[in-house]
């Protein structure tokens, strides 16, 4: 359903992303996982249209998305849940999720209700200001807020970043939970025992190139890819999750 | 005093519809639009053209043209800057202001036009005491309404509701399925419009020139920025903060007015650097 072709893209002169291909099929999560600074989040970026390619190709449900605006690329039914986080801050919890869903064609009435009690606490907040909840309540609205608009594809960035281990449980079960919707998911993760757990299939990305891909038994059998891409100390943890 | 107070109020009520959209504008998009008051005077002077032929109408429809001309602008010379720092705009619309300023000399000249209320709002009304024009309390009275329809539209609309996701974070709206393009130059359109309803409403009390726009974009800058700089509710208190210190400061000492209003502005944005609600955008 997603296609990424020889993506290039750039900050000024830097040149960021070194033709990354990736596909994602329907109903499975994808996780694109590497170092800081390999060009995980500007992938995402880009297929949300945020950040514009030099060159390459994206298609989503066979249409070409790199060159429309990231408003019409969302409207087709891509949702974007990015690293920081960013709720609206001065709008309540309820506000922040009727505006997806009002911005969104594929949204229905019960689709507010439904998205609030995705996550029950956030019902229990939903007259709060976004800025007054805590990193994890942000960011379960941040993830409620593009279940809302009833998306085919979400691109979800780093979600259990400095999260407890509480809370990233809750955030492992929401992902886990929209499976049984049919949905396809891109997740950036640098959790690897969460990513390993959850993930269908999986592309390494180094300095803005697919440095491999494949499925989690595929990755765990190459402890030199794990070494040499996500760092010798991730060996001890991917061995730990094959178990 | 009492009657400074009063005539502080009256400017202040329309200082808040035009910093009001000020502030819209800067909230939503990041443009500081320093054109915003020749679009406050086009509105005073569309009113006196189309007074003759059209009576009192020309209220509602000097702003009906001003719309049109200020989506014309922000199309050619706002939209292709918009991606760049807030100076880039604050200089285009900078120098526009002062290109429609002169256009307007050139083409009705430099004279001040006051023109009388209509007949029905002629005459004074006695408060305490003191003699005050009917028209002045109307007009003012209408400029609040619209104001506060203002406030309802943005806090209970479904439009008003993806505005105030806009000035929160323009580009995650943007990742969420707003047309956030569409809605910057649609509210800049409506800002123009109130602008130049104001200028046209305050046609009678505080007369028509060229630069009429200049002293009016002073103060609604100094009330944004008052109020914290995209904070609405904010924008509309700074409003009559600067109105009041103008009024109540030049009745004392005439030529003191701007020196008392700038006092108050700095003594304020130095105990409340983030307006007087303390909420605002610092920059
Ligand atoms: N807006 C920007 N302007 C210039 N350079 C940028 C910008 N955003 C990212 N970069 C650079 O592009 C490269 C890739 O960044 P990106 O954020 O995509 O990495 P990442 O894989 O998501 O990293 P992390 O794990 O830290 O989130 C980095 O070298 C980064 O410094
Ligand atoms: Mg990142």
């Amino acid at each position: 359903m997603l296609k990424v072709s020889s993506l290039h893209v750039h900050y000024g002169s830097a040149h960021v992303l070194h033709g990354v291909d990736l596909e994602v099929g329907a109903g499975k999560i994808v996780c694109l996982i590497g170092r800081n600074g390999a060009g995980k989040s500007t992938t995402l970026k880009s297929i949300i249209g945020l950040v514009s390619a030099t060159s390459g190709e994206i298609l989503f449900e066979e249409q070409r998305i790199d060159t429309m605006a990231a408003h019409q690329v969302a409207r087709m039914g891509v949702a974007y849940v990015p690293e920081d986080r960013r709720p609206f801050g001065s709008l309540s919890v309820e506000e922040n999720i009727r505006v997806a869903a009002q911005a969104s064609p594929h949204s229905d009435a019960n689709g507010v209700s439904e998205a609030l009690a995705f996550f029950p606490v956030l019902e229990e907040r939903a007259r709060q200001l976004a800025g007054s909840l805590s990193g994890g309540e942000q960011q379960m609205l941040v993830i409620a807020r593009a279940l809302v608009a009833r998306p085919r594809l979400i691109l979800l960035d780093e979600p259990t970043e400095g999260l407890a281990p509480g809370l990233v449980r809750s955030i492992r079960d929401g992902i886990m939970k929209t499976r049984t919707h049919g949905l396809s998911i891109l997740l950036v993760e640098q959790n690897l025992s969460l990513a390993l757990e959850v993930g269908d299939y999986f592309y390494v990305l180094s300095r803005g190139f697919v440095a491999f891909e494949g499925t989690s038994e595929e990755l765990l059998a190459r402890e030199d890819v794990i070494a040499e891409h996500l760092g010798v100390g991730r060996v001890k943890e991917a061995l730990r999750a094959r178990e | 005093m009492f009657v400074n107070s009063l005539n502080g109020i009256i400017y202040g009520s329309f200082l808040a519809l035009t910093s009001l959209g000020l502030s819209l504008v800067f909230g939503l998009g990041r443009v500081v639009n320093f054109a915003h008051g020749v679009l406050y005077a086009l509105g005073g002077y569309f009113f006196i053209i189309f007074l003759p032929s059209l009576g009192w109408g020309a209220m509602v429809f000097a702003p009906l043209v001003v719309v049109p001309l200020a989506i014309a602008m922000e199309w050619l010379t706002i939209a292709p800057i918009r991606n760049r720092d807030e100076i880039y705009t604050l200089l285009v619309t900078f120098g526009l202001s002062f290109m429609i300023t002169g256009a307007i000399e050139y083409l009705w000249g430099t004279e001040t036009t006051l023109i009388k209320p209509p007949v029905i709002f002629q005459g004074t009304v006695d408060i305490l005491g003191n003699q005050f024009p009917v028209y002045r309390l109307f007009a003012s009275a209408l400029s609040l309404l619209v104001t506060g329809l203002v406030f309802v539209f943005i806090q209970f609309t479904a439009v008003g509701l993806k505005i105030r996701a806009i000035t929160d974070d323009n580009e995650m709206a943007e990742a969420l399925g707003i047309n956030t393009r569409w809605l910057l130059t649609s509210i800049f359109g409506g800002a123009a419009g109130f602008a130049a309803f104001a200028g046209a409403l305050g046609a009678p009390i505080f007369s028509v020139e060229p630069e009429m726009g200049m002293g009016i974009i002073i103060d609604s800058f100094l009330a944004v920025i008052l109020g914290g700089l995209g904070h609405l509710p904010g924008t509309a208190v700074g409003a009559f903060i600067v109105a009041l210190a103008k009024s109540i400061g030049g009745g004392y000492i005439a030529e003191w007015a701007i020196a008392v209003l700038f006092l108050v502005v700095a003594a304020i944005m130095v105990l409340r650097p983030r307006g007087v609600f303390g909420r605002g955008r610092i920059a």
